[in-house]
């Protein structure tokens, strides 16, 4: 799974750099940010933009990360769009995620 | 030239490993864009066909290697047919049940969305359970 990660703000923004979020990827996707996590990272915008698709598998990893930030931090989902963004509306899992349209739009919001 | 299609019926195959999954989903982005299906509906039966594929390899073949998803395509102008195939084991009735119901988000599940999401996202769906094995038929309308 391709990711790189900046910082902006307060914030560590995680780029996926790959189109496809599936259940063959979900394990090591969880298993790097968790690492993140437990390098002390707290606030992260994971920027999905780039991502096309995603199935529910890497939801579920996605949830996972957002229990282990528990109320430590902030796990912001950010730039989903078509089918990536009906998958969190279909689960209602987008009442549970913050969500903003843009990295910028979620590092402003919580600055702002 | 224009082509006009009356009708499509494409079989595809892959062996039991999630990582050949996205070989399907290319598959069928190749077949929904010559047949000029909108970027919606065609990540709609993505997303049906890849939670459908991924619950086979998971239950049916409980994720064991070297065994064979079928996954056939049949297309009419008004609608797009998705049957998925397995010859594993019988899927646990609580994944075919009549009602499905999706996870409460509040209780932050970590899975357990597949069927529902395919129930969603599908205007017909039924499954049967035969000497062959198990197979979920699947239908978009695209009118």
């Amino acid at each position: 799974m391709q990711f790189s990660t900046h910082t902006q703000g307060e914030f560590t923004v995680v780029a996926i750099g790959e189109a496809r979020m599936d259940a063959s990827v979900a394990p090591e996707l969880k298993h790097s940010i968790a690492q993140l996590l437990a390098d002390g990272v707290t606030r992260i915008v994971l920027d999905l933009s780039q991502v096309t698709f995603m199935d529910s598998s890497s939801l579920g990893a996605l949830v996972s990360l957002l229990k282990m930030v528990g109320n430590r931090g902030d796990l912001i989902v950010a730039g989903a769009k078509g089918i990536v963004a009906d998958l969190f509306k279909l689960t209602r899992m987008d009442r549970v995620f913050r969500m903003t349209e843009s990295v910028d739009a979620a590092t402003c919001a919580v600055a702002a | 030239m224009d082509t006009t299609y009356k009708h499509y019926d494409i079989r595809l195959s892959i062996d039991s490993r999630l990582e050949q999954v996205r070989v399907l989903s290319g598959a069928l982005h190749g077949i929904g864009k010559e047949l000029q299906l909108s970027d919606d509906k065609l990540g709609q039966l993505e997303l049906m066909m890849v939670e459908a594929v991924n619950n086979v390899i998971e239950h049916a073949y409980e994720l064991q290697a070297g065994n064979d998803v079928r996954v056939r395509v049949e297309y009419s102008p008004q609608a797009v047919h998705l049957i998925i195939s397995d010859s594993g084991h019988t899927m646990p009735d609580e994944l075919h049940s009549e009602a499905r119901e999706m996870p409460n988000p509040e209780d932050l599940p970590e899975g357990g969305w597949g069927m529902g999401l395919i129930h969603l996202l599908a205007d017909s769906i039924h499954y049967i359970r035969d000497a062959k094995g198990n197979h979920l038929h699947v239908s978009k309308q695209l009118d």
